[in-house]
């Protein structure tokens, strides 16, 4: 059965290691943790170390439990996915096998203790979730919304390098616990803790580099479902968490943090107030949600870390049920957005009750985890003073507003045409969630007890709150109670707020940092284009800057290094006489060389040039380099012409009458005479220089005889450096088989 | 003549540079031809003694020149016409091929395609 | 072991040169060599980094007198890594059908010379290797045969040669301060040469590296080089033969001439920060995979000149690494840019995410030893540098990746590649994961490499 291997067999295997996972890390987790520390790569001291802590527990056991979730609603949802696109089965292969990286990815995020391999790790969830977010690849929407994802993601991510290297050089060590038990104030530390922190925000969609997020809606549902609630998202607010002491080692750095916890969950509030599309909606919400944890994180106190955990933990069983919800609903004809959905209650009962219960959860209604969360998030708030507990009010206010909008408009109300029943494949794992929900709301105690680990591994002690109903005015209850009010009000008086909303959403689309990265984006492609423009083509411009730097360094060279009188003059002796009327008409032949429009007048005056450098050269008490010289200038001369009588005269003609312009021919002498200046600087600098007093050549004569030679030259080409004569004539055969390999195929057919 | 040296280099290699600034490739390669001499009397002068050629037997105390750069300068000339005989090849092969021997044209050939690619759509 | 690692290409080059390779087993054969040469390489690297450097006169004469081969960590390391992209480079061409009878003898001769000048401590016998490997290469750029390549290559031949004789006059100077061609004696001896002269030299040696490496602004020539060439011969430019740059800066500048180096540090910081932001910016919005690369391969070695401006152990650490994965990410993005299909696609991706930075791929160990020199030196700019480098470059490598493999196609699909035309390129992917994951060896190579160059001899 080939339809259903390609189909089932990556899902099953997939939710199978999924659940294996959980269990194994739960095992690890109830069996007092556990550690694994091998050597990686000396050199960098690196090391392979894993260790299963509370924070580690807490996040593994999502991303592989959620993970087995959302994977086995995949088995169910892609099938379909993929033959409504006309894509081929197999390609879910593709898909889980991204999946499963993205799991083992957050595993080994969440255990690792090396920050190295804590980096290698957050870069791979970067990559996973930049190969998901992509799937439907062919669709341009998907390509944009996966590279935006992975430049906001990527790039920050170097910040999270660049802090466990900072910190590797302050500290001596990449071991996250020897590094954090060694944490002292100072600036090293703090740009370490802005770095993480940077890198962190960005992963979990705080403002303002949260705008990656919604685009990444793209994704297909599943993957949306698990982005948002247990793996990519959760990946940011882990490495707040993990890196929490160094946070608080980091000056102010937590009232940043709190500050932008509250922004993102007024900008994600307010934003998924206006959403009419179900995963934008609920995107915004998961910036908003994450929003109260960072800010939870930035309250910096050992019942706020609490808070936080719990929160997560929450969240994301209640979030992923939503997107599964949205998947289901779109699926089963449903609709895509609020505006066009709703009356799914009666269509689907079970979603119906499975999502009420996640969205209760969500907005902290009581038996519900979420009450907890809530709960947990006021108490943290209260620590801190009365106006960040009003400020709780009004988000937890904002989140009830915009989740209980979600679930009525597609559960209540008239049903649309052309819905139908959701699949039962689909409609289980949301009610598997929803009743977790419900089981967190009846019996909190090992939520709150891997919670309350978790925290501790965050903050470094531990808190004594414990979650539970209490039927008294005290104030949590009071903030919950105000929050339902507040909540329901905003509901009620849509009519008044929905333009103001619209209005802040239109800003931010024509002024926000997405439209900043846009803007960027498109900039720097055509800076490129414009600067594509300036680069040059012909060989003359690609030859000119290396003529005119060289002599820009030789100049620079010389200013560098002040020196007395290195340049000498030299004297002509009577002796030397013919060699310097010899030079003086190699010379005038060279300048010649400039001169001539013809060819054949130009070949000759350098076969003058040559030969007479054969003679300086004879002159130079080197007969065998003369006669090699006037060898060499004789091939020469006659290959120009072998040349000249294979081109056509019109050619040759038509570029000897091609006259340049002045103003060229003025840039090409002055380029001509600024290199002629730096060769003759180089040159006359080596040459002024004193001989030193040990020379290699008196040796070479010395030893002539010893290798049975009579010239001296001879026998160092032969002999001495025989290696080289042998290179150079395996340079000539090359050439040969060069020239014949060219004209062979050059020939005119 | 340490100067004469110096100013021969310098002249050698200033027109070559100046050849090869021109648009026509035999000029071109005939300035490669000229800086490659420069490099070659370079070795030469840099002779650390000059005299007799270096030849057995030797006179007591007559000065020889400097055997070794006549040997670097043996090598370097042979590999310099070496990969002059292969310039002026591929040379012949662009005239055959693009029956041209003007750079400028080529280049042009080479904007054209560039100018081509540009046109299309640079989005992801 | 030293000859050996020497011998077997050049041997295997000139039995091959005549022969007809188009045909399969000459084809076939010219791989085995290829990959002997190779094995030979990597054993001796490993005794060189387990027993230190080997070393040996030729001819047997002493010291100065003969040519003196040494192979230490830093010559071996980049023997091999080029090696390797050689032989990818020709399996490609074997894989494709693409090569000519002479491909596999010249990619073979490139071997040759390019072993030789990473092994040798002569000088002059430096310079007779580069133009070995060098005219192999402009025998390869010209034997395409379309006018773009061969107006490619006339140009290519022209800077480069301009560049070799630049290093020629370099080179005489040297020997003329001071008195000798081995290495050693003349890192000793230019100590007590007039520093003005000595700076001369050094900025003729550095101008013919900057060429080869393709420096901003001396690159000038290499974009339309590497456009225009086909994937393999760009993947044998880019990947082995630009090292010369890279180990002559390194073996010359940090090596030979280190109070040159040091004194030019400001100027080299410069060039290299121009071309870091150069050539991402002209990469960013190109729309042919090849002219991307070609663009982000004048981007990427502006880091190794940075770090080697950076200089100390750490940042000569952080330019052999970044150099040697360098090469193997072009190597592979090169290879693997003309071809389609998924697996394709994820071998691009690969590579893309080695130049980004991102792990597993290997190139992030290169960014990581960047930003440790970077911060090492407490210097702040360097390291928002080396940020603003690889934002850029996450920009315009996943750009150009969509752009070519998610976009649906409007052309008609293609015929389907054989099994053996990706296997180089799915090599070149599997390695640099491999190294990603597996780092140490790497590592710990570049490391000994970065000690051989502070301690010569």
């Amino acid at each position: 059965m080939p339809r259903l291997s390609h189909a089932a067999v990556p899902a099953l295997g997939a939710t199978a290691l999924a659940v294996a996972s959980f269990v194994a890390l739960l095992a690890i987790h109830l069996g007092g943790g556990g550690a694994v520390d091998l050597p990686w790569a000396p050199t960098l001291d690196l090391r392979l170390s894993f260790a299963v802590d509370g924070l580690g527990a807490l996040y593994g056991m999502l991303a592989t439990g959620i993970g087995a979730v959302v994977f086995a609603y995949a088995a169910g949802y892609l099938p379909s996915h993929l033959a409504h696109q006309g894509r081929p089965a197999r390609e879910a292969w593709r898909f889980h096998g991204a999946m499963v990286l993205f799991m083992a990815a957050m595993v080994g995020l969440v255990t690792a203790r090396d920050l190295l391999l804590i980096f290698l790790f957050w870069d791979l969830t970067a990559v996973a979730s930049y190969l998901l977010i992509a799937f439907d690849r062919h669709e341009r929407e998907s390509r944009v919304a996966a590279l935006m994802a992975l430049l906001v993601t990527g790039i920050t991510a170097i910040a999270l390098l660049i802090a466990a290297l900072v910190l590797h050089a302050r500290y001596g060590s990449f071991q996250l616990p020897e590094v954090l038990s060694a944490l002292q104030p100072g600036p090293a530390t703090t740009l370490a803790g802005a770095l993480v922190a940077v890198a962190g925000l960005a992963k979990c969609a705080q403002a303002p580099l949260h705008f990656w997020l919604p685009r990444a809606m793209t994704a297909p549902t599943p993957v949306s479902a698990y982005l948002h609630s247990a793996a990519m998202v959760a990946a940011g607010v882990f490495l707040l968490g993990r890196f929490h002491p160094l946070l608080q080692a980091s000056g102010p750095l937590l009232d940043v943090l709190l500050g932008i916890g509250l922004l993102s969950i007024a900008v994600g509030g307010v934003l998924a107030l206006t959403r009419d599309n179900f995963k934008q909606l609920l995107a915004y919400s998961t910036i908003s949600q994450y929003g109260y944890v960072v800010a939870m994180l930035g309250l910096g106190s050992a019942r706020a870390a609490l808070a936080a955990s719990f929160y997560v933990i929450a969240h994301a069983i209640a979030k992923c049920a939503l997107f599964l919800t949205a998947g289901a609903v779109t699926q089963a004809g449903g609709g895509k957005r609020l505006s066009d959905s709703g009356g799914m209650a009666r269509a689907a009962p079970a979603l119906a009750v499975g999502s009420g219960l996640a969205a209760a959860g969500l907005t902290g209604l009581p038996l519900t985890i979420g009450f907890f969360a809530d709960e947990l998030f006021f108490a943290a708030a209260l620590q801190r003073g009365p106006g960040m507990a009003l400020a709780a009010v009004g988000a937890a206010a904002l989140t009830l507003a915009y989740i209980a909008r979600f679930w009525g408009a597609i559960f209540l109300g008239p049903r649309p045409a052309g819905a139908g029943r959701a699949s039962p494949a689909l409609t289980v794992p949301v009610v598997v969630l929803g009743g977790l929900v419900a089981v967190g709301g009846v019996w909190v105690q090992p939520f709150a007890e891997l919670a309350r680990e978790a925290g501790t591994a965050t903050f470094g002690a531990p808190d004594a709150f414990k979650p539970a109903y209490h039927l008294d005015l005290r104030a949590e209850n009071l903030m919950a109670l105000g929050t339902y009010a507040l909540g329901g009000l905003i509901v009620a008086t849509r009519v008044l707020w929905a333009p103001v909303a619209a209005g802040v959403a239109r800003l931010g689309d024509a002024i926000g940092p997405q439209r900043i990265y846009e803007v960027s984006l498109r900039g720097l492609n055509s800076l490129s284009d414009a600067v594509h423009d300036f680069e040059v083509r012909d060989l003359r411009a690609r030859v000119r800057p290396i003529l005119v730097l060289a002599a820009v360094l030789v100049a620079l060279g010389i200013l560098a290094t002040p020196s007395t009188a290195t340049f000498t003059v030299g004297t002509i002796g009577t002796t030397d006489l013919p060699l310097a009327l010899a030079l003086a008409v190699v010379i005038g032949a060279a300048l010649a060389c400039t001169v001539p429009r013809e060819h054949l007048t130009l070949v000759l005056v350098l076969s003058t040039l040559g030969f007479s450098l054969a003679v300086s050269y004879a002159f130079f008490g080197a007969p065998d380099v003369a006669l090699v010289a006037v060898l060499v200038e004789t091939t020469i001369t006659l290959l120009f012409f072998g040349i000249f009588s294979l081109v056509p005269e019109r050619v040759l003609r038509r570029e000897a009458r091609a006259r340049e312009s002045r103003r060229r021919q003025r840039i090409n002498a002055g380029i001509g005479v600024g290199a002629g200046a730096f060769a003759f600087l180089v040159v006359w600098a080596a040459l002024s220089t004193p001989t030193p007093e040990q020379v290699v050549a008196a040796e070479h004569v010395r030893l002539t005889p010893q290798a049975h030679g009579q010239d001296v030259v001879t026998v160092i080409l032969a002999d001495f450096r025989g290696l080289d004569t042998l290179v150079e004539i395996t340079v000539v055969f090359v050439a040969v088989v060069g020239i014949a390999t060219l004209l062979r195929r050059g020939r005119l057919a | 003549m340490t100067l004469l040296f110096a100013l021969s280099v310098g002249v050698l290699f200033g027109s070559g540079a100046y050849l090869i600034l021109k648009a026509d490739l035999l000029r071109i390669t005939v300035g490669i031809v000229l800086v490659s001499n420069a490099a070659n009397l370079t070795l030469m002068s840099s002779a650390l003694t000059r005299g007799q050629a270096p030849t057995y037997p030797l006179a007591p105390g007559v000065q020889v020149s400097d055997p070794l750069v006549q040997a670097m300068t043996l090598t370097a000339l042979v590999i310099g016409f070496a990969v002059t005989a292969l310039l002026v090849s591929v040379a012949f092969r662009v005239r055959t091929s693009s029956g041209s021997v003007d750079i400028d044209e080529l280049s042009r050939r080479e904007q054209e395609t560039e100018r081509e690619l540009e046109r299309e759509d640079v989005s992801v | 072991m030293l000859v050996a690692g020497l011998g077997i290409a050049w041997v295997g080059a000139v039995m091959l040169a005549p022969l007809d390779a188009t045909r399969r087993h000459w084809k076939l054969v010219a791989l085995g060599v290829l990959a002997l040469h190779l094995l030979a390489l990597a054993v001796l690297m490993g005794l060189v980094l387990t027993r230190g450097p080997l070393e040996t006169v030729v001819g047997g004469w002493p010291t100065g007198v003969g040519i003196r081969l040494r192979a230490d960590a830093l010559g071996t390391l980049f023997a091999v890594v080029s090696s390797t992209v050689l032989l990818l480079g020709l399996a490609h061409e074997t894989a494709q059908g693409t090569a000519t009878r002479t491909t596999p003898a010249l990619i073979l001769f490139m071997a040759a010379g390019l072993t030789g000048l990473f092994l040798t401590a002569d000088i002059f016998s430096f310079y007779v290797f580069f133009e070995l490997s060098m005219i192999a290469a402009y025998a390869l750029t010209a034997t395409g045969g379309s006018t773009r390549e061969l107006g490619a290559a006339f140009v290519f031949a022209v800077v480069n040669l301009l560049g070799s004789f630049l290093f020629l006059i370099g080179i005489g100077a040297l020997y003329h301060v001071t008195g000798t061609l081995d290495m050693a004696t003349v890192a000793e001896r230019i100590t007590a040469v007039e520093p003005n002269s000595a700076i001369l030299a050094a900025a003729c040696l550095f101008v013919a590296f900057a060429v080869k490496l393709g420096l901003f602004p001396f690159h000038f020539w290499l974009p339309s080089v590497y456009t225009a060439s086909r994937p393999a011969v760009a993947a044998v430019l880019a990947g082995a033969l630009s090292n010369i740059g890279a180990y002559g800066l390194l073996r010359f500048g940090a090596g030979v001439l280190p109070a040159q180096l040091e004194l030019a540090g400001v100027a080299l910081a410069v060039l290299g920060t121009a071309s870091i932001i150069y050539g991402a910016l002209q990469a960013l919005s190109r729309r042919s995979t090849s002219e991307v690369l070609a663009y982000s391969a004048i981007g990427q070695v502006g880091y190794i000149i940075v770090a080697l401006a950076v200089g100390g152990t750490v940042g000569l650490y952080a330019a052999v690494l970044y150099a040697v994965i360098n090469a193997l990410n072009k190597a592979l993005l090169f290879l693997s840019a003309g071809l389609r299909g998924w697996l394709v696609g994820a071998a691009f991706a690969v590579g893309a995410f080695s130049v980004a930075g991102v792990p597993p791929a290997a190139g992030f160990l290169g960014k990581v030893g960047l930003f440790q020199s970077g911060i090492a030196e407490g210097n702040a700019l360097l390291v928002a540098l080396i940020v603003l480098g690889g934002a850029l470059s996450f920009v315009y490598m996943f750009q150009i990746y969509q752009h070519d493999h998610w976009r649906p196609s409007e052309e008609p699909p293609r015929p389907p590649h054989g099994r053996w035309q990706r296997a180089p390129a799915l090599l070149a992917a599997a390695a640099i994961l491999l190294l990603g994951l597996w780092p140490e060896p790497l590592l710990g190579a570049s490391e000994a490499a970065a000690g051989a160059l502070r301690s010569p001899s």
